[in-house]
C-alpha cells in the first residue's frame, strides 16, 4: 500500500508520544499532537498497518505494536526516563535502547522458571549476566504471517 | 524471540511446548543487531527497510543460513 508523507508524519508522532506518555498512545492523542481529525488519523494507522510500520490490534484497530514498543504488558520491559516500556520480545528489550540511544534499565521474565533477569545498556554497552542466549522460533521468511506469534 | 539462561533451557522450553527449534544467538550479539535493526526507527526520514537492506545486515552480523533468508 502507498504511503504518503503525511503518514510518516503520523509514524514519528507514534514513536515520539509513545515515549512521552510512557503508553501507546491513542487515536485521540495523535490527532490532537498531529491536528488532524480522528478519521485522517485512523485511515494513516490502516495504511502504516498495511505496510508493516506498525501493527493494530486485530480486534480493536488500537495500536499493539510499534516495533519494539508493544502497547501491551509482556515479560520485557525497558526503563527509559521514568517510564517501564513494554517490548515485543527479548530482542526488543534492546531495540527500545537502540532506538532512544539512552541508557537503560531491563528486566526480563525466563520461560518456564519465571525468574527475573536484569540487565542493562550503559555508555552503549551491553552489561548483562553471563551466558543469556535469545531464541527465535521463527526464520524470518515468516515473521510477518503471524506477528502476535513471532 | 525469548530469553534464556543457557542451551539446556532452550531444549527444555522446547521439548516442553513443542515449539520449533529455530536459531540461537548471544544476547551480545543480539544487541549488534539491535543497534543496526533499530538505530534510525524514530527518525522522521526512516521509510521502512526492503528485504535486501535487511539481509545486509543479517549478512553483516554473520547471519547467513537459510534461517536468516527472507
Amino acid at each position: 500500500m502507498e504511503l504518503y508523507e503525511s503518514d510518516y508524519r503520523v509514524r514519528t508522532a507514534i514513536y515520539a508520544l509513545w515515549l512521552d506518555l510512557g503508553h501507546a498512545p491513542t487515536i485521540a492523542d495523535l490527532a490532537t499532537v498531529l491536528d488532524l481529525t480522528e478519521s485522517q488519523t485512523t485511515d494513516a494507522l490502516e495504511r502504516l498497518d498495511s505496510a508493516h510500520h506498525i501493527f493494530l490490534d486485530p480486534t480493536t484497530r488500537n495500536l499493539r505494536m510499534a516495533n519494539p514498543l508493544s502497547a501491551i504488558e509482556t515479560d520485557y520491559r525497558v526503563k527509559v526516563d521514568d517510564h517501564w516500556l513494554y517490548a515485543n520480545c527479548a530482542w526488543d528489550t534492546l531495540g527500545i535502547p537502540a532506538m532512544t540511544g539512552d541508557a537503560t534499565q531491563i528486566e526480563a521474565i525466563l520461560p518456564l522458571s519465571d525468574e527475573i533477569i536484569q540487565y542493562e545498556i550503559k555508555s552503549g554497552q551491553l552489561i548483562a549476566p553471563h551466558g543469556l542466549l535469545v531464541h527465535f522460533s521463527l526464520p524470518v521468511r515468516q515473521w510477518y504471517d503471524d506477528l502476535i506469534h513471532t | 524471540m525469548l530469553l534464556f539462561r543457557d542451551e539446556e533451557k532452550v531444549n527444555e522450553w522446547v521439548n516442553t511446548t513443542g515449539e520449533a527449534r529455530g536459531a540461537i544467538l548471544t544476547l551480545q550479539h543480539v544487541w549488534e543487531l539491535s543497534k543496526l535493526w533499530y538505530s534510525n526507527r524514530m527518525s522522521p526520514h526512516y521509510r521502512g527497510r526492503t528485504a535486501s537492506e535487511a539481509q545486509a545486515i543479517f549478512t553483516k552480523l554473520g547471519l547467513t543460513d537459510d534461517f536468516w533468508q527472507f
